[in-house]
């Protein structure tokens, strides 16, 4: 009989619908997300399990894929204590072990303190002659293996503002490059052309950085400044022939405009380096320019030499909340001495890119940049600047 | 409701829905934000309905329009102080003895604990980020009020103010998942490191925002689509219901970008024995001018974040092309974070991401709920803004303008796209009204053109009368009458039903 009221129409539907109850599971999909969110599988591939994770990339530009096993723990001692370690092996045979601690907090943000080594052996690195001409047809290939203890003590008086000093023990081995396109350094460069080629030294560097940073978010910054500039005394501490000073200067500035969803990122950067009296700067320890960092438009390691200068703008736009875009410009040059620099050597470059991000975190970029030397395309999980 | 065979029984309007059916075990199950985002950006359900235009009319609600007070959604119609007291003032966390620290976290955007208080109560503590103090804990407070003024069941917010020494620790039981997201034990460092990241006064006090547990046993969200296959009393699909509909005018006035389900709570709750579930709206923490972490971004109401042609039209224009919204003009008071009004388009508003309900509003859903929110008064808007605590009182006068102003627009914006007539009753033999639009200023005060007839509540049929005034014609047997009236656009009618002197429905187009 049908119902007399409204409330008993209800009641009716309500009680057909009790009839055919079943449990609210979620769909198949949602369930698989639940359980690794509730088993916090994510959590233990990135955070680790008891530490351990797998560790990719990080090897220097050109190693190709690269993995290994890494122990991570940035929660000890109350999140005042980083451990890490890792070996991680590409599949061109590039190696690289290191352990770091690091105590980012004590003294209630007031000190820092960092210890880190690594050893690396990397089979083939680009070399295509020193100075600013060297020719793109002058690609060679040499092999470094470099060990290094390093300890970076500081202070950070007021928020943003670093002082600290650096030591650092450092050994290195040159070697016939492994790459089988070209022509080992050794066999087309010399010694006199490019320093440190037949023989290399171990090193103490002892020096000091400030560094002012007042950037809304250093992972993908849209207003704020970073400067940094460091000193560094390279000590030979065994042949008395390539000790050297550098001195390292950068500085990054973001101006916004429409509520930050438009910004004009401008980056400069100095490496000079000076010989001490009658001494020469090795070529491995040299500044260069290419790649994915600074010349976008030119080769991995395309440009050596003792003085690098490097400016880069960019005009970036947010698409959507997870991808900006940028056009960007790059010009620098390097030189042997700073009364030689000039325009005529200046290399330049233009280009695009896609920026993936994450709550304004970079993840993922994707530039592409265009020179005289044809274009490179850079897929690189970290931010340019 | 599903439309029964007659219009009316003899118990419309129903005012309150009949007393559930007793619920058994429903499953506790969650809804992952992840599926959520991805099913209701990339596979919005309904969505042939939205794309069409034919979203269907809106249910649960009864023959004047309304929802009826259900588990859902209580009709409030609420003084000054009644606002002022929303969900609850009674039962702020004691502070005759330290709160007990159950569980807490650093891991993920904002850091929390559980706590307990003397009286054995259990509430959720959340902080303000650094950058923009008092501004999270100020939403959640004024976020819980309104949308208890508005109807919606709510979880009592509080502002607290403390010291490290009101925080103690059950050694025995306090758990604490760390920053990799590992739980383990809770020690006194675990609060020490969690209050570190939260701003202090002058006086070295913590402010915080504790959200007192919801009555009942939580069992998950709920979605804004479909039913509970659990529940025997949900038998509207939620896309449907209006108080899920209207719901994004509350949103789009309070600038709530996050309503999404994972914001919502269902508790299994007892009531003289009688076991039903009752729908939550939990966690305003991002409303208005924050983004509970940081302050919003002014992509958010504009926007969805990812949204294909605003995203395209960035894309291919270089950047050149600059809606509005990025030529917002925030006053730079960091605990209102990113709040304006200007820019502000109720039309066009927009959540994080899809939301079915939201998505097959129809007018009828807006103009519902605009009347509601029409219903806040300037001295109403300031006195739930007081009880967020801004210590800078810039803070607290730009909130209230905005939520004024902002009230203001959404009047103005969906009251017009009905014939916004209300208060119907009949007085003295005339039917009389109000033209919202024109008591709130949004319309010049027009003429009315009203046709009577007799309305045969077994067929739906109507017969005409004679008379065109507001005097209300015998029904000539029927027992009920209609009125259908017109102002300037003739696509906009509201059609009155009296049953005798009784107004027992109301039907509009639009």
């Amino acid at each position: 009989m049908a119902p007399m009221t409204r409330a008993g129409q209800l009641e009716l539907e309500r009680q057909q619908k009790a009839t055919q109850l079943q449990p609210d599971y979620p769909s198949g999909i949602e369930h698989a997300l639940n359980v690794i969110k509730e088993k916090r599988i994510v959590e233990r591939i990135t955070a680790g399990i008891a530490g351990f994770r797998v560790k990719m990339g990080g090897l220097i530009t050109g190693s190709g894929f690269a993995v290994g096993p890494e122990y991570y723990r940035h929660d000890l001692v109350q999140d005042q204590v980083v451990v890490r370690a890792s070996a991680r092996a590409s599949l061109q045979k590039f190696y690289l072990m290191d352990a770091e601690l690091d105590l980012p907090r004590l003294a209630d943000d007031h000190i820092f303190i960092n210890i880190y080594g690594v050893h690396r052996n990397y089979p083939h690195i680009d070399y295509y002659g020193p100075g600013p001409d060297s020719h793109k047809n002058g690609r060679t290939s040499w092999g470094l293996e470099d060990t290094s203890f390093q300890i970076r003590p500081g202070v950070q008086p007021v928020h943003g503002l670093k002082i600290g000093g650096v030591a650092r023990y450092l050994l290195v081995n040159v070697f016939r490059g492994h790459d089988d396109r070209f022509a080992s350094t050794d066999l087309v460069y010399t010694d006199q052309s490019t320093p440190g080629l037949r023989n290399q030294t171990d090193y103490f560097v002892g020096g000091g950085f400030i560094q002012y940073d007042w950037r809304d978010n250093p992972g993908g910054p849209r207003y704020g400044g970073n400067y940094i500039a460091q000193y560094s005394s390279y000590d030979d501490l065994r042949l008395a022939r390539y000790a050297f000073s550098r001195v390292d200067l950068e500085a990054q500035q973001y101006i916004p405009f429409f509520n930050r969803r438009r910004v004009i990122a401008l980056r400069g950067r100095v490496e000079a380096t000076s010989p001490h009296r009658g001494d020469q700067v090795p070529f491995y320890l040299q500044p260069t320019l290419g790649g994915s960092d600074d010349l976008r438009g030119f080769r991995p390691f395309r440009f050596y030499d003792n003085n690098a200068v490097i400016l880069n703008g960019e005009y970036r736009w947010e698409v959507f909340s997870g991808l900006d875009m940028a056009l960007f410009v790059d010009g620098g040059q390097v030189f042997p001495k700073w009364q030689q620099i000039n325009y005529r050597h200046l290399q330049a470059d233009a280009g695009f890119g896609f920026r993936f991000n994450v709550r304004n975190d970079v993840f993922l970029r994707i530039d592409t940049a265009f020179s005289h030397e044809g274009f490179q395309v850079w897929v690189k999980f970290n931010n340019v600047f | 409701m599903p439309a029964p065979a007659q219009k009316f029984y003899p118990d419309d309007p129903l005012l309150r829905e009949p007393k559930p059916l007793p619920v058994t075990k429903p499953l506790n199950r969650p809804i992952n934000e992840y599926y959520d985002f991805f099913q209701n950006t990339l596979f919005e359900p309904d969505k042939d309905l939205k794309k069409h235009h034919t979203p269907g009319p809106s249910q649960a609600v009864n023959t004047l329009g309304e929802p009826p007070d259900s588990g859902w959604y209580t009709t409030r119609n609420l003084t000054v102080e009644q606002m002022i007291e929303g969900p609850g003032t009674s039962h702020a966390p004691a502070t005759d003895k330290p709160w007990i620290v159950t569980s807490g976290k650093n891991e993920g955007i904002t850091p929390g604990l559980v706590i307990r208080d003397s009286k054995g109560r259990k509430y959720f503590l959340k902080f303000d980020p650094m950058s923009n103090p008092e501004m999270s804990s100020a939403t959640d407070v004024m976020g819980s009020k309104f949308f208890y003024a508005l109807g919606y069941n709510v979880p009592e917010n509080y502002i607290v103010s403390f010291t490290r020494q009101q925080l103690t620790l059950d050694p025995e039981k306090s758990k604490f998942r760390n920053s990799a997201g590992r739980e383990r034990r809770m020690t006194d460092g675990d609060i020490e490191m969690v209050l570190e990241k939260v701003p202090r006064d002058r006086e070295g006090r913590y402010r915080g925002m504790a959200s007192l547990a919801v009555a009942g046993d939580p069992i998950g969200p709920f979605r804004y689509y479909g039913t509970r296959k659990d529940d025997p009393n949900d038998i509207v699909p939620h896309q449907m219901r209006r108080d899920l509909r209207g719901l994004y005018v509350f949103a789009a006035w309070l600038n709530h970008t996050d309503t999404k389900s994972i914001n919502s709570l269902d508790t299994v709750v007892d009531e003289a024995g009688l076991k039903y579930i009752r729908h939550y709206l939990i966690d305003f923490g991002a409303i208005l001018g924050s983004d509970s972490f940081e302050a919003k971004s002014p992509r958010a109401g504009n926007v969805f974040l990812y949204d294909f042609k605003p995203a395209a039209w960035q894309f291919l224009s270089l950047g050149f092309y600059v809606p509005s919204w990025m030529r917002a003009h925030y006053p730079g008071i960091p605990e209102a974070g990113h709040l304006e009004y200007q820019t502000f388009d109720p039309e066009n508003w927009k959540n994080n991401y899809p939301n079915p309900a939201f998505d097959l509003r129809t007018p009828g859903d807006t103009y519902w709920a605009a009347k509601k929110v029409m219903q806040f008064g300037d001295d109403g808007i300031r006195a739930i803004v007081k009880t967020a605590q801004y210590s800078d009182e810039r803070a607290a006068d730009w909130v209230a303008r905005c939520i004024i102003e902002r009230r203001n627009k959404i009047g103005r914006a969906f009251l017009n796209d009905v014939l916004p007539l209300d208060h119907f009753a009949v007085r003295d033999g005339k039917l009389t009204f109000e033209d919202l639009a024109v008591r709130y200023g949004f319309h010049d005060a027009r003429r009315y053109t009203v046709a009577w007839s007799a309305f045969d509540n077994g067929t739906g049929r109507k017969t005409r009368l004679a008379g065109a005034g507001f005097d209300v014609p015998p029904s000539n047997g029927s027992g009920y009458l209609a009125a259908d009236i017109r102002a300037e656009d003739p696509q906009k009618t509201v059609t009155v039903y009296l049953r005798g002197t009784e107004v027992v429905g109301i039907d509009r187009t639009w």
